[in-house]
């Protein structure tokens, strides 16, 4: 084989490796709210619909903190910290995706992927950026 | 049905006979050959005549065509007049449509021999985009209110449209679509002459003919990629400019691709190698294009994106799958059948030569390019249940969809940049065939030092930037390599200042010597350089801050040096309100009663921002505390606010929406924008009875600001019967001013108004203020919510505001442009080669 070929083999496999085994923890598997309580620690997405009365935006510090319950199970519910400003369409939003980890009694989410109810009405396209 | 929709559908047909026509001319005459052509042509006139009516109707704005009536709306001005045009799912189609038609047509013209190989493969695209079309057309006329869900008496045609939201109402909603569709659209052009190529075994030939294509598909496609991250950096307001979302990482891997078919095919014009992977990578960038089209556009993965998706219905996503795997059996099969048959010339056998490099760089990107195609379509492939079986993958399982993460991708790029940016910075130096391994070295020494040397200065920076009394924090979801080791990132930095410097030195010499027609790809090189070291540099030092900014009070300070100052509205927010109380139409009218209306207003919030830093206008007092001095180094920014639905000024909450201001300076970048909506606020308190309270400034209930009165509340009491109408409960409150003045007052709540408690307002006696009663009360502990209002605090606005600072992000856009206007310059190189026929090319630079 040429050199040229056993060095790209080994720079390319060597990347691959690197990728397939050190970012495991870079993962967020898609799961329910109890799942994720059983599962501290661990970087999870968990979808949710926002009760709207426990949400609680500290404007000084760019916190916000609200509670979520199962799509399905209206008793299931869990508290969300978001430690950034409020996110665009939040205040519309019914459900949100968070990402983050569950620690100490809460779900510190580093991402929130807001869902507003005009995406899933097929009548009136959303009018949010990226639709076409 | 409109007109455009029968155009549509007689290019369908006209494509048709196109591609059969195209065949047979294989075995007839010259005049087949034309009428072929005609027929394209036809076709391509079609979706040409197609799209500018679509464009004429939102123009026009004919809100009985649905499309219109979504996306457009009378307030809209020039240029989204137009633009609106491919605002939605059914015009970004048409818009690919009729790139697809022009560069057909330029094929038809150019191929020469060629023609009637690649058109009738390339056809077939123009075939299924119009069998899309026909499925989900722009042209569908709403005759009836009740199709668009409105009443039946409701007038019709409406004159007003839904709008299009306030982001895409930006110059790159004009520009940016049009480039990028410009480019997935040429994709197709390496993948239909690859087929042709293994067609008709000419394994050679097409790659000459395909290069200046695929420098067209790299060039837009990756301005297109950076125009559409300026957008999202000038709109959206996380102060970054990529977030690995689906819908980026959806245009990236197909670009990778067509990168690296571009390395593969300038080592198959030089060398003659690569003739295999270069058929291969043909084919696999537009089927990873398509499957980006798929991934996108279905909805599949509308739970793992910020992106909102509308997903299609079934039968064009059909359409989609079947192109997927039309194209992807066809081109595939046929690989394996000729595989054996492409001539393959060995490439060089020293290590240390351009032909290393160039394998390198293509196993680089392809290798990039597979793991973020395939980490974005993880979602999806985590849930097959073969993922849970297969040892290594086993932990990647997940029934609900498993998502790869930003820092995921940023590890990624931290890894594969390394050996990417040495390859970069060493091709230049690296002959064809075989280097002198002295010489070699005795060249890349000098950007090797000056690099190293920069890179000193980058530590330097990075020092003097956590030493600012600022945490430099790694930011959160945006960002390209935050969390990775310091000296990871000087390295990855300086090592992109190398790749830059080694490929302008050699881009000036074959400026001096060999005319500046041949220095296109030295010249995109140097912009990638100087874009990965603005990218990291930028995305690991920025800095941001939440500050609360309150009219009429000294400036707020962000921890690293800015303060902000109150310096009131370009228009005023509340003067929209009036329009609540002008003429309505009828439809006016019945919009309102629906609750449809969709309007917005657009501010522009004006501030004053001073460098403290720079201009040493922080005077520390004897007592410890600080005042700002005026210092030549304030600015003013303008950011914008929409409020959207604003109804009137009780707290019904209202949709707003910002616009950041970057105040722009050669080496940073200051991004400003509205964190959360801006209030006007009157002094108050929560209180129940007994309590005694100071009068705050309340932003969502926390308190922003004291003012110097306080207030206790007597007692809870009730004017009349319990339940009756008419029935005012009273709070009995103590007001103390800062003199030490005191007033009793009674506001009260009157039960039972038509639209629920209506506040009573009272007179605070001596103070000249006045107290009001939020209408929530908590009836069981009887807390209340007192506004007040008094000379010296009175209503403000409360506006909590993001900063950020963004150094050398100017070394990004720069970048963009160099590695734009190299790539056009090898374009027109490589056009000018194959006019003049020199499809043997000789040795070039080195």
């Amino acid at each position: 084989m040429k050199p040229a070929y056993w060095i790209a083999f080994l720079v390319v496999g060597a990347c691959m490796f690197i990728s397939l085994y050190a970012f495991s923890d870079a993962m967020a598997q898609h799961t329910t709210i109890s799942q994720a309580v059983a599962k501290p620690g661990v970087m999870l997405q968990v979808p949710g619909k926002i009760i709207k009365e426990t949400v609680q935006y500290d404007s000084l510090k760019g916190r916000l903190q609200f509670n979520i319950s199962e799509p399905n199970d209206p008793t299931k519910v869990m508290t969300i910290v978001y430690s950034e400003p409020k996110p665009e369409n939040f205040d519309a939003a019914t459900s949100v995706e968070a990402v983050g980890e569950y620690r100490d009694g809460a779900f510190h989410a580093k991402n929130l992927l807001v869902k507003c109810p005009s995406k899933y009405n097929d009548d009136k396209p959303a009018k949010t950026a990226g639709t076409y | 049905m409109d007109i455009g929709r029968y155009a549509v559908d007689f290019g369908l047909f006209a494509a048709v006979v196109a591609i059969v026509l195209y065949i047979v001319s294989h075995w007839g005459n010259r005049k087949l050959l034309l009428g072929a052509r005609a027929a394209f042509f036809t076709a391509a006139i079609c979706v040409v005549m197609s799209f500018l009516r679509l464009m004429w109707l939102v123009y026009h704005q004919r809100y009985d065509v649905k499309y219109v009536f979504e996306y457009s709306s009378p307030d809209l001005q020039f240029p989204w007049t137009i633009a609106a045009t491919w605002a939605g799912q059914e015009g970004s189609f048409l818009l690919w449509a009729f790139w697809t038609s022009i560069i057909g047509g330029m094929i038809a013209l150019k191929a020469g021999k060629w023609e009637n190989r690649v058109m009738p493969i390339y056809t077939t695209v123009l075939v299924f985009l119009l069998g899309i079309l026909a499925w989900l057309s722009p042209f569908v006329i709403q005759t009836r209110a009740s199709l668009a869900g409105y009443p039946p008496e409701f007038p019709w045609p409406p004159t007003f449209g839904r709008g299009l939201h306030p982001s895409l109402q930006n110059i790159w909603m004009a520009i940016h679509p049009p480039t990028i569709f410009f480019g997935f659209a040429s994709l197709a052009v390496p993948f239909c002459y690859a087929i042709a190529a293994m067609l008709w075994r000419e394994y050679e030939s097409w790659a000459p003919r395909v290069m200046p294509y695929v420098l067209m598909t790299v060039g837009t496609l990756g301005v297109g990629l950076f125009m559409g991250g300026y957008w999202a950096y000038e709109t959206q307001g996380w102060h970054g400019f990529w977030g690995w979302d689906p819908v980026e990482n959806a245009s990236l891997f197909p670009w990778l691709g067509a990168l690296g078919l571009l390395h593969g095919l300038v080592v198959q014009k030089s060398r003659g190698g690569m003739g295999r992977t270069n058929i291969f990578l043909a084919i696999m960038a537009w089927l990873a294009f398509l499957w980006g089209t798929y991934l996108t556009r279905s909805g599949v993965l509308s739970n793992f994106s910020v992106h909102s998706f509308v997903s299609l219905a079934s039968q064009p996503l059909d359409l989609i799958k079947l192109m997927i795997g039309g194209y992807g059996a066809v081109g595939l099969v046929l690989l394996i059948i000729n595989w054996k048959k492409i001539p393959g010339k060995p490439i060089s056998d020293s290590a240390l030569s351009r032909d290393t490099a160039m394998v390198l760089a293509v196993s680089l990107m392809m290798a990039t390019a597979l793991v973020v195609g395939i980490a974005t379509s993880w979602p999806l492939i985590s849930r097959l249940s073969f993922v849970k079986v297969i040892p290594i993958l086993s932990k990647y399982y997940a029934a609900g969809g498993l998502a790869a993460q930003p820092i995921f991708y940023n590890r990624l790029s931290s890894v594969i940049l390394i050996p990417t940016l040495l390859a970069l910075g060493s091709v230049p130096f690296l002959a064809w065939h075989k280097t002198n391994g002295e010489k070699f070295l005795s060249r890349a020494i000098l950007p090797w030092i000056m690099a190293v040397a920069c890179g000193f200065g980058v530590v330097y920076f990075t020092l003097s930037e956590a030493s600012s009394g600022f945490n430099p924090e790694p930011p959160g979801t945006p960002g390209f390599i935050p969390g990775t080791p310091r000296m990871l990132v000087v390295a990855i930095a300086t090592l992109g200042l190398f790749a830059a410097f080694s490929n302008i030195m050699l881009a000036y010499k074959v400026l001096r010597t060999r005319g500046r027609i041949t220095m296109g790809g030295w010249l995109a090189h140097v912009g990638i350089g100087l874009l990965i070291f603005g990218t990291v540099i930028t995305n690991v030092y920025e800095k941001t801050d939440s500050v609360v900014v309150i009219e009429g009070e000294p400036a707020a300070e962000t921890k690293f040096g800015y303060s902000l100052e109150y310096a009131g509205w370009s228009s005023d927010p509340t003067q929209k309100l009036l329009d609540e109380a002008t003429d309505p139409t009828e439809q006016d009218k019945l919009k309102r009663k629906l609750g449809e209306e969709w309007r917005h207003s657009d501010h522009a919030l004006k501030l004053k921002v001073t460098n403290l830093r720079a201009g040493q206008g922080i005077v520390h007092a004897d007592d410890g505390s600080k005042s700002v001095t005026p210092s030549g180094d304030s600015f003013m920014v303008e950011a914008r606010v929409f409020f959207n639905n604003m109804k009137l000024a009780d707290d019904k909450q209202s949709e707003f929406m910002t616009w950041p201001y970057i105040h722009q300076e050669a080496f940073r970048d200051v991004y400003v924008t509205c964190a959360n909506d801006p209030k006007q606020c009157r002094p108050a308190t929560i209180i129940t009875p007994g309590e005694s309270r100071p009068i705050t400034y309340l932003y969502d209930n926390m308190v922003v600001m004291p003012t110097k009165y306080t207030v206790k509340y007597n007692r809870f009491f009730m004017e009349g019967q319990p339940g009756m109408k008419g029935t005012v409960m009273r709070a009995e409150l103590e007001v103390t001013s800062p003199d030490g003045r005191t007033a009793i007052v009674t506001p009260g709540l009157r039960i039972g108004g038509p639209n629920g408690p209506e506040s009573v307002v009272a007179l605070i006696p001596g103070m000249q203020g006045a107290v009001t009663l939020k209408t929530t009360m908590n009836v069981s502990n009887k807390q209340i919510h007192p506004e007040f209002e008094f000379p010296d605090a009175s209503t403000r606005w409360i506006i909590p505001m993001q900063v950020t600072n963004k150094p050398l992000i100017n070394f990004v856009w720069l970048g963009v442009l160099v590695m734009g206007t190299g790539i056009f310059v090898a374009m027109i190189r490589r056009s000018l080669e194959n006019r003049k026929g020199l499809v043997m090319e000789s040795a070039t630079n080195g």
